[in-house]
């Protein structure tokens, strides 16, 4: 197990470094500069792209930023976005806002979807079959955007329980409503795919072997059907993460979240290229991370994955 | 199971019901909100409207614009001010009961500090580029790094004495200190605060009628009423909270719900206000226009015919009231009105005539004579747009309805709409490129003078001559009215011949202006007093909350 995990951390960190090596030459099409003000003369915009360093070669550029990364967790200073903060106390402070949210809409979701996966496959071809199936293919097809503001203007205005945006001195509160616009689609994902999988395993002839031994049909679902059924929720989870990410930018903009989505958006309108790195470097990152950890789930969960893998 | 889903949504009903908040009534805090963050407070590296709108509620310079858009003497930080008979020396005495948040005095040597870190090449900042409008002599060299940043055109006499050097008499030149970069720093508080300078209220001082007290990134600014400031007695309310709103229907919702006194609204959103007491339309100083670009391989844009064709064949009425219905007003001319006003207080759009407007007919016969001297029938023309909501203040659907009039007006001509990135359509545009052939685009007003669109647009070589058009006629009666020009002392002959200058340009629809910017507000109706200008910031030194 503890080699597996530490080859597995080996191949993360080169995808990382690539993922940057890939986005810093591609961010050398990205139209336009830092420096977009029409009004600026060409001996000042020659002054800004020398003191911003963005005079020097690709492969300068490109190393001092990684030395920068590397020994000192450096980032750079933002170019257009605060001009002249460092990057990273740019980044970090709304990294915390967004990685709180997306957790609680991971955790919100995935828990609603097992509660919808297990009612709908238990009493399958019933009405609740029927009303959590329903539930699930709007939490899917409904945009984010739509499902956000719908939220926002039944309970924040119509019935003013929640404030309409994200307020930081109420930072608990005012993150439900972000919270459950955000975790609706993963919430779907989750019941559909725990309800197609659940039934599966409660026909197979184990199942039916504890059935007959007279175990209590609760018994049955959450000790011997759910486990077995939940491998294929951590499945997902992974993939999952990543709509969590691009569902912020939406989610963000219409609670008005200082989070980091928006932040990227901006970054790559106004070319702050060392913010767009960082962002991107710390997406990779997490998404890496949350699937390394699924892969280390599976082992908890199926003993057999452990023992495969760990051979 | 069913107990755990109860127990879920009643815990969020729990939550949703602890911690109402409890809205303050006792202070008199203005609740505005901005579509976008602050990108610097640090006034001489500030280039937007949103930090110019913030720094200024907190920082005071030489004047400021009153209720009237005049610039009088006592409205800022200079008592009063001499200016030399030949325009190129302004001596500017300063109060002397101003004093910073942190009880040192407002000295002429903040305002010589802050100058010179404008134009220091080491910083590298963009807005040097108003050091450069200002004529401050010695302003090209220094920002060029061949001149010390000590032999800018800008000395302390003493504390209370400021004394400014030109090296060409500006007539704009007093309304031009309103500007956020012209704004004075207290040099010991800059030099201890280093890197962390204008990163937080902590790093950063007043010496306005407000005080920034929070600034929470991309969420929220918190401005209190400054106790230090000289006029504080004449300061009506305790604070201003800006909230940063990015979607315009949050913005509506939060309006709507009481959450807020001030905000901008736009689009369809506007609709539901028109005619209330809340709505308040502000004009701005931006024109659009639609340029010709002059190096275009396309020999219809450089036909005067063709273009006059165009000038007249869609109307610009129906994009103000229809596409916009903002506030913004048809542009009659190049030069916005609200801009400059003669020495008798004329409007300069008063004193020049009204171009262009809708005739289907005269723009027939344009076209009819343009296809006689183009020896064609059909012409086909790209019309470079920036994406909406990107490209701020551009009517969502202005460029479609254009093609579709002009393509039912003038038949033959088939319009071909290129939409891309506002800063790609900057670049594409640029006269080291100018791979266009007929855009939209605006431009805002540097300083309160004609000039800065009919000089620097139209003007051989100029850096934003996006037509590239070169008439040696035209630059010949501009360098007349520029500062050092033969008329530029003579204030009513200067007047006269700027009328003339634009129309020079207007009659052979070089440019085609569109529409004057305005901005939709939603403001209660028990708020009063907030300052809106077309060139200055909003003011709120005499807002009041009933």
């Amino acid at each position: 197990m503890f080699k597996y995990i530490t080859r597995r951390m080996f191949w993360s960190i080169v995808t990382l470094f690539t993922i940057l090596i890939l986005l810093f030459l591609l961010l050398q099409f990205l139209p336009g500069t830092p420096f977009n003000d029409e009004k600026l003369s060409e001996t000042s915009k020659a002054l800004l792209n020398a003191k911003y360093g963005l005079d020097q070669p690709f492969f300068s550029r490109f190393g001092i930023y990684m030395k920068n990364i590397l020994t000192e967790f450096d980032f750079g200073i933002s170019l257009s976005i605060q001009r002249n903060w460092m990057v990273k106390n740019i980044v970090l402070p709304r990294l915390g806002i967004s990685i709180r949210i997306g957790l609680q809409a991971l955790a919100l979701g995935t828990s609603m979807g097992i509660v919808l996966g297990v009612l709908s496959a238990s009493k399958k071809n019933t009405w609740v079959d029927t009303l959590a199936t329903l539930i699930a293919i709007i939490g899917v097809s409904i945009p984010s955007y739509v499902f956000a503001l719908l939220l926002s203007y039944v309970f924040g205005f119509r019935i003013p329980i929640f404030s309409i945006i994200f307020n930081f001195n109420d930072p608990i509160k005012s993150s439900i409503l972000p919270t459950i616009a955000l975790s609706m689609f993963v919430m779907a994902q989750v019941t559909r795919f725990l309800r197609t999988e659940l039934i599966e395993v409660l026909g197979s002839d184990y199942i039916r072997l504890v059935e007959a031994k007279g175990v209590s049909k609760f018994k049955v679902i959450y000790r011997h059907g759910l486990r077995n059924a939940l491998i294929s929720v951590i499945t997902i989870l992974g993939p999952l993460t990543v709509t969590l990410l691009t569902g912020s930018l939406v989610v963000e903009k219409v609670y008005a979240v200082p989070g980091i989505g928006s932040l990227l958006v901006n970054g790559i309108l106004t070319n702050d290229y060392n913010v767009i790195v960082m962002i991107a470097f710390v997406y990779s990152a997490l998404y890496i991370t949350m699937n390394l950890f699924v892969d280390i789930l599976y082992g908890i969960i199926d003993p057999r994955i452990r023992v495969a893998k760990g051979a | 199971m069913k107990k755990l889903l109860l127990l879920i949504l009643a815990s969020l009903l729990f939550v949703g019901c602890s911690a109402t908040p409890t809205p303050s009534e006792s202070k008199k805090v203005l609740r505005v909100a901005f579509g976008g963050d602050v990108l610097s407070l640090d006034s001489t590296v500030a280039t937007d409207g949103v930090s110019f709108e913030v720094l200024t509620a907190f920082t005071e310079g030489l004047v400021e614009y009153d209720e009237n858009d005049a610039t009088l003497p006592g409205s800022g930080a200079a008592e009063s001010w001499d200016v030399s008979d030949d325009g190129l020396e302004y001596v500017f005495h300063l109060k002397k009961d101003a004093v910073w948040s942190n009880g040192d005095p407002v000295t002429a040597k903040d305002f010589v500090f802050a100058w010179r870190r404008l134009v220091d090449p080491a910083l590298a900042n963009e807005y040097s580029l108003m050091a450069q409008n200002a004529k401050l002599v010695n302003a090209d060299a220094v920002i060029a790094g061949t001149l010390p940043v000590d032999q800018l055109g800008v000395v302390a006499v003493d504390d209370f004495t400021l004394k400014v050097s030109l090296e060409s008499p500006v007539p704009w030149f007093i309304p031009l200190m309103t500007f956020p970069s012209f704004f004075p720093m207290n040099e010991k508080f800059v030099t201890a605060a280093g890197a962390n300078y204008a990163t937080g209220p902590d790093f950063l001082l007043s010496n306005s009628a407000f005080v920034l007290t929070s600034w929470v990134q991309g969420s929220q600014i918190v401005l209190a009423k400054n106790d230090k400031y000289y006029d504080a007695d004449k300061v009506a309310i305790d604070g201003i909270e800006i909230s940063i709103i990015a979607d315009p229907q949050t913005v509506k919702l939060q309006y709507d719900q009481g959450n807020l006194d001030v905000a901008a609204m736009s689009g369809d959103l506007v609709t539901s206000y028109v005619g209330t007491a809340d709505f308040v339309p502000i004009r701005k100083g931006y024109t659009w226009f639609m340029p010709f670009n002059q190096k275009s391989k396309n020999a219809a844009v450089l036909n005067e015919n063709f273009r006059l064709a165009l000038a007249w064949a869609f109307d610009r009425d129906f994009i103000v009231d229809e596409k916009l219905n903002d506030g913004s007003i048809v542009a009659d001319g190049f030069v916005p009105r609200g801009l400059a006003s003669s020495v008798d207080g004329v409007d300069f759009r008063d004193a020049a005539p009204k171009y262009f407007g809708y005739d289907a007919k005269k723009a027939l016969a344009y076209w009819e004579a343009a296809k006689a001297e183009l020896g064609v029938t059909k012409v086909t023309f790209e019309l470079l747009v920036g994406t909406p909501g990107d490209d701020s203040g551009l009517a969502a659907g202005a460029p479609e309805y254009i093609k579709a009039e002009v393509e039912k007006n003038l038949p033959g001509v088939t319009v071909e709409i290129k939409t891309v990135l506002k800063k790609e359509r900057l670049d594409l545009m640029k006269p080291a490129r100018a791979e266009y052939d007929v855009a939209l685009t605006r431009w805002g007003p540097d300083y309160a003078d004609p000039l800065t669109y009919l000089q620097d647009l139209l003007v051989t070589g100029s850096n934003y001559n996006y037509n590239n058009w070169s008439d040696a006629t035209y630059d010949a009666m501009v360098q007349d009215v520029a500062p050092g020009g033969v008329l530029s002392t003579d204030p009513d002959a200067r007047w006269a011949k700027l009328v003339e200058i634009e129309a020079y340009a207007l009659n052979t629809a070089i440019v085609v202006p569109l529409w004057q910017t305005g901005s939709a507000m939603v403001i209660k109706p028990n708020v009063k007093g907030i300052e809106y200008h077309v060139l200055g910031m909003t003011n709120y030194k005499r807002a009041t909350i009933d």
